[in-house]
């Protein structure tokens, strides 16, 4: 069961907690009433309705039951095969293999975004395989100093504007004066470990250096995200009846 | 064969799991196997199946070569997989018609990047008539201009010829898939805490909150695209090699939080050892030091009791809270010394 699934069958919540059965049975009798309809018109009303736990948790594990479910199994692979039953039906409603093959999907969603290509900026009329394009592009890696011996020209000119976005910025040219650099510790990059077994062709040595540390770097960025995640919450939760005092410290006796 | 998958069932799996890679927009995917390979097929299939969020525990635990021997499980699999698939095309359909498949893809590949790199150089936004080419003519005019202001340069100035790049190629695959299988653990590892959360009492209340923001968190978390790619290697300067601090401020702006104030307010007045800042001990001669031991003395007896003298920290601590002998160094080691040797004389 995943969220996706949640989603297939329009579900209004994107979560379920498999603890807690009134959750599992707002689902299923959801998704009874919504698609399924395997019960009469009145069963969706009585399982919500009845106050006995035992009684509609039996009933539960019966609806279970009949969908394949084997017994003794986790309430979220009961679930998920409920809800294979769904997507199947909802599947067959909207045409089934002939309507929803990848292929015209493809074809569906290409379409709908070549008509909505953003023709208020001029960029997108650029023709990548033109020569044009190519000669900006190697002019750009030139000027740059970046190697310019790719083939294809649509990496010679995301790694330009990628060195650009990133160096060339008003800020960080003015933050980065000689005598700021002096003072700022650098890493040997010869000397760093690439993790794997080491290449012979001493390019391909280094390349491999320098994508360990820009890989390095993408998780950084990952766990920052991770981390506000951790204090979005944490903000949301804390108890602030027991914030420190810290007013005064105390040293000594 | 020994593990109980076949080649043809194998095959067989890899074209759901393409598929859905391909309709879902994933980054894992499972590689095609052949004899040599089955290992490396089954820990694909295995993340894949995390990704896809896999309730079913014969799928997702246990000794993963023997994890499909049986039957049932290769029969699981396959109707898990393909219910997947149609879930898939569900989903797809739902974005066309939704139309927020337009709002992720509406420009062209390089379009966003080229655009960046314009606005880093203050060049304004072009009306819709403008000539796309005079537009890149202005951008190399611009660099031009700028890249002589900085002190970067590019990192990676090797030849790419038809020796290295297939090489280099092979890499950046292999960086990426590594990118990817540590994003996959750090973000169920972030579920798993979060969730933990909600066993506690008092946070049950907050659980939709926590949950929401929670989903959303791990939805951007999980649209990262690996950057170790031909483009990035080319693209790396010198800033890739700073050293910086793991708490230097500027990287814990958000990352701040009321439970750790510390990184919020700040120091405290005293936390104790910063010589710098403290009162030095009084610069007492013989005469006085032999006073006050009598004086201590005298207390004694009248009260028939022993006080001690006074430690090092607590004379120090009294001394810092005095208005007296302020900006005097701190020289208490040599005065020490001369303490001792007086209370001796004074015992006998």
């Amino acid at each position: 069961m995943s969220r996706r699934k949640l989603r297939a069958v329009e579900y209004d919540r994107d979560y379920i907690n498999f603890d807690d059965d009134n959750e599992i049975r707002r689902l299923i009798v959801t998704v009874e009433e919504a698609h399924l309809k395997c019960r009469d018109q009145n069963w969706s009303a009585q399982m919500l309705d009845e106050q006995d736990v035992a009684k509609w948790t039996v009933e539960l594990e019966k609806y279970f039951t009949e969908f394949g479910a084997p017994s003794g199994c986790s309430r979220a692979a009961a679930i998920d095969y409920v809800l294979n039953a769904a997507v199947q039906k909802i599947y067959e409603q909207k045409g089934g293999d002939t309507e929803l093959c990848s292929s015209r999907l493809r074809e569906q969603a290409e379409k709908v975004l070549e008509a909505h290509r953003d023709s208020q900026n001029p960029l997108n009329r650029l023709d990548y395989s033109s020569p044009n394009f190519a000669e900006n592009a190697r002019a750009l890696c030139s000027i740059l100093g970046i190697s310019a011996h790719h083939p294809d020209p649509k990496v010679l000119m995301k790694a330009a504007c990628l060195y650009i976005a990133e160096n060339l910025g008003d800020d960080v040219i003015a933050e980065e004066t000689e005598e700021v650099l002096k003072n700022k510790k650098t890493l040997n990059i010869n000397a760093f470990p690439i993790g794997m077994q080491a290449p012979k062709n001493g390019a391909v040595h280094f390349s491999a250096r320098l994508l360990r540390l820009i890989c390095l770097r993408q998780l950084r960025v990952v766990s920052r995200m991770i981390n506000e995640t951790l204090v979005e919450i944490q903000n949301l939760t804390m108890d602030m009846s027991k914030r420190a005092d810290l007013k005064q410290v105390q040293y000594g006796r | 064969m020994s593990d109980g998958i076949t080649l043809d069932f194998a095959n067989q799996i890899i074209q759901y799991c393409a598929e859905i890679r391909e309709l879902y927009e994933i980054e894992e995917y499972v590689r095609q196997p052949n004899d040599h390979n089955l290992l490396e097929f089954l820990y694909d299939l295995s993340t894949f199946l995390l990704e896809l969020e896999c309730p079913h525990e014969e799928l997702t635990c246990g000794d993963i070569r023997t994890r499909f021997q049986s039957s049932s499980a290769k029969k699981l699999l396959e109707s898990f997989l393909d219910s997947e698939v149609k879930t898939a095309r569900l989903i797809t359909r739902q974005r066309i018609e939704s139309g927020e498949i337009v709002s992720e893809k509406r420009d062209l590949e390089l379009t966003p990047l080229i655009d960046s790199a314009l606005r880093t150089l203050n060049f304004p936004k072009q009306a819709g008539n403008s000539n796309e080419w005079k537009l890149l003519e202005t951008l190399r005019q611009k660099t031009d201009g700028r890249v002589s202001q900085s002190q970067r340069h590019p990192l990676f100035k090797a030849t790419l010829d038809e020796n290295t790049l297939p090489e280099i190629e092979k890499q950046c695959e292999s960086f990426s898939r590594d990118f990817y299988n540590r994003l996959l653990l750090l973000n169920s590892r972030l579920k798993v805490t979060v969730e933990s959360f909600l066993w506690n009492d008092r946070l049950k209340m907050h659980r939709e909150n926590i949950q929401s923001i929670l989903s959303a968190r791990v939805d951007e978390i999980g649209r990262v695209k690996a950057n170790s790619d031909v483009a990035h290697l080319l693209s790396a300067s010198s800033s890739l090699l700073y050293i910086q601090k793991a708490s230097s401020m500027d990287r814990r702006e958000r990352t701040k939080s009321k439970q750790h104030p510390l990184s919020i307010m700040d120091a405290p007045k005293d936390r104790g050892g910063r010589t710098e800042e403290m009162v030095g001990v009084k610069q007492e001669s013989f005469r006085q030091q032999q006073h006050t031991f009598d004086r201590q003395h005298s207390q004694n007896r009248q009260k028939s009791t022993f006080d001690r003298p006074k430690t090092h920290e607590e004379q120090v601590l009294e001394q810092h809270t005095s208005r007296d002998n302020s900006g005097q160094n701190w020289r208490g080691r040599g005065r020490g010394r001369g303490r001792g040797r007086g209370g001796g004389r004074g015992y006998h």
